[in-house]
């Protein structure tokens, strides 16, 4: 069943190199959505300071299967 | 009920998406015998099912979702209504609806703020004027779109009407059709200016004739797997000529064939465009003449331009003497009190007759020739304007995050003041359409406008801020091609500034007569992210 009132998050950050990073989180609100992006990109990737633009571009309501298709790099 | 467990589908649920063992269960117009008791029970008492379900009524949970509050769509197909009708659909929004009305991008009403207690009594006064919310939202056979100008058209092949309601009759509120693997949209028109946008539905019949037996026929072309949401087709032509009479046959073919063979898997991989593009036209019309037969070969194509879905100002209608009246709805929103006002003009001035765009605006029809003067002096024609200025009168928008819940951004606020700015500051002789969404979903057909934007969110040192994703070039009708976005996120605030100097560009350096798109076709979409470039470089550093 759906998780009432909770989404899963689509985030973009610009790296300052140049290399977009996507990030997916689950939470509750759009400011939520950006403090756990934020503390992913920083456990698993790179410091606060590397990136360059941080965006939130797409919401969808959670419940199981919700996920979403991203573009990694042209073969 | 009576086909619910028989469906081919339904023989491995496995296969099956948590909406459609939903579905299975119970049909989606089931709602409709239930709606007494929803409402009886409260907002409270609605599971997830119900809200899912009562989709198929028309009404949509609105942003926050936890305040128990509905938007309300209304069909009114090929936009085709009379002053009664809206005069109901203002006094409902008076009472139940904050006085707020929207018409879409579908020439569909929708209201705001309904409470699922008031809903029996809504459909009833609805009912009573033949208007119904029915399978306006849903996995079903939604609203028919379709030339708004159907039988007063100087550029319409024939007259319109009869076929959408005949469509309509035959498969809207059948249970046949009322479980689709998605929503489901269909466009039918004969005007040569493409008015009913046929390239961005699942199904489209657009003007053409053919030579048979050493005569020239009037009818159609079909269209299959247009659709726009985050994933944009253009729908492909069937090679087959159909005659007006058999448009009903051919729509009630396509359906099926999507009822059967469409995808139920995965409901983002569910609309037509899916099938389509798997299969190829040629498969598809193969599988289709399995369902209907063999129709003779494509004819000639009569659509020789795009108007947009653009009506404003004083045009003559096809009938000697009589005109219509384009007016501009700005975002397409109006209060109960504009619309009624329009119902008192459509009967004072015109036989009371009127029509909803695809562009969010509306016609008052059928007004004499010497009644249009004073028609132009009413003071409600000072706001909803058959003479905008060229932003204001070419702009579209989304429900946005003041209804919807997957919005980012607001939107029809933000276009309101962007195009003020742009009529303002940079008067043009030519339209350019912008279009705006809160989200990648395209309610607001971002993808066809000249320039389109897309809100995102933003973090920035002061918190998040809106921002907007710009796209342009896009258009339907011949050289039918969706608009390319351009890199780099702009600050909602910067957004006008940025606007002007795109605009400014294409001001200068166009030709003689080239409009918009042909300019970008011309100087590329490089020139444009040049451009871009410079003018973000410029305004974050200044
Ligand atoms: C679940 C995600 C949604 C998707 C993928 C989606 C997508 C679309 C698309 C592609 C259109 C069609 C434009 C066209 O074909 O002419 C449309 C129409 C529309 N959508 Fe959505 N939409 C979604 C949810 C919503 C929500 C939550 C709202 C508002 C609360 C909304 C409001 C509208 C309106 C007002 C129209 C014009 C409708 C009509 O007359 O039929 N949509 N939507
Ligand atoms: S485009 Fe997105 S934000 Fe706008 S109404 Fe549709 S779903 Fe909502």
């Amino acid at each position: 069943m759906a998780e009432a009132g909770w989404y899963l998050y689509r985030l973009e950050a610009r790296l300052n190199d140049g290399r977009l990073v996507t990030v997916v989180v689950a939470a509750a609100n759009e400011e939520k959505a950006f403090q756990y992006a934020e503390s992913h990109l920083e456990r698993d990737l790179v410091f606060r300071s590397h990136v360059a633009e941080l965006s939130l571009v797409e919401k969808k309501s959670l419940h199981p299967g919700v996920g979403y298709a991203v573009v990694t790099a042209e073969v | 009920m009576a086909f619910k467990y028989q469906w081919k589908w339904a023989e491995d649920p496995s296969k099956l998406n948590k909406v459609e063992l939903l579905k299975l269960n119970r049909d989606g117009l089931d709602i409709l015998d239930d709606i007494e008791r929803l409402a009886a029970a409260g907002h409270e008492a609605l599971t997830d099912d119900d809200l899912q379900l009562l989709k198929w009524a028309g009404i949509y949970a609105q942003r926050p979702k936890e305040d128990g509050f509905f938007m309300m769509r209304i069909r009114v197909p090929s936009g085709v209504l009379n002053s009664r009708q809206a005069r109901e659909v203002a006094r409902i929004s008076r009472e139940y609806g904050r006085s707020l009305v929207d018409v879409t991008t579908r020439q569909c009403f929708q209201l705001h703020w309904v409470r699922i207690e008031n809903c029996p009594e809504i459909f009833k006064r609805l009912a009573e004027v033949a208007l119904y919310t029915y399978e306006a939202c849903g996995d079903c056979p939604r609203n028919i779109v379709g030339n708004p100008l159907a039988g007063i058209d100087p550029h319409e092949l024939i007259d319109t009407r009869p076929i959408v309601e005949a469509v309509q009759n035959a498969i809207w509120m059948n249970r046949e059709f009322s479980n689709l693997p998605r929503k489901y949209k269909i466009s039918i028109s004969a005007n040569i200016y493409n008015a009913a946008h046929a390239e961005i539905n699942d199904l489209a019949f657009t003007p053409a004739t053919k030579m048979i037996d050493g005569e020239e026929v009037v009818g159609f072309h079909v269209w299959v797997g247009g659709g726009l949401s985050s994933k944009p087709h253009m729908a492909r032509q069937l090679d087959m000529f159909v005659r007006p009479e058999e448009v009903v046959k051919v729509a009630v073919g396509v359906t099926r064939v999507f009822r059967d063979y469409g995808y139920r898997e995965k409901r983002h991989r569910a609309r037509l465009k899916f099938l389509v593009a798997d299969w190829g036209v040629e498969k598809f019309q193969e599988v289709l003449e399995g369902y209907i037969g063999k129709f003779p070969g494509r004819g000639e194509d009569k659509i020789v331009g795009w108007n947009a879905g653009y009506f404003t100002g004083v045009h003559r209608q096809k009938q000697e003497g009589l005109y219509y009246v384009g007016l501009s709805v700005p975002v397409g929103r109006m209060s109960a009190d504009e619309l009624e006002g329009l119902a008192e003009l459509a009967d004072k001035y015109g036989n009371g007759s009127l029509r909803t765009c695809n562009t969010q605006n509306i016609l008052i029809t059928h007004v004499p020739e010497n009644k249009v003067e004073a028609l132009l002096a009413e003071p409600l024609l000072k706001r909803i304007t058959p003479f905008p200025k060229t932003f204001s009168g070419h702009a579209v928008s989304c429900t946005g995050i003041e209804f919807c819940n997957l919005a980012l951004t607001e939107t029809k606020e933000r276009m309101r003041k962007i195009v003020a700015y742009l009529d303002e500051r940079i008067p043009l002789d030519v339209p350019i359409r912008l279009h705006i969404n809160g989200c990648p979903n395209s309610c607001g057909q971002q993808q066809i406008a000249d320039i389109g934007l897309q809100g995102a969110l933003v973090k920035t040192p002061e918190g998040m801020k809106e921002a907007f994703d710009i796209a342009i070039g896009g258009k339907l009708g011949p050289g039918a091609t969706f608009n390319t976005k351009l890199k780099g996120r702009v600050p909602a605030v910067y957004v006008p500034y940025v606007l002007e100097a795109l605009i400014a560009f294409y001001r200068d350096e166009r030709q003689e007569g080239e409009d918009f798109h042909a300019f970008v076709r011309r100087v590329g979409v490089d020139a444009f992210q040049a451009k871009l470039d410079e003018v973000l470089a410029e305004t974050v550093s200044g």
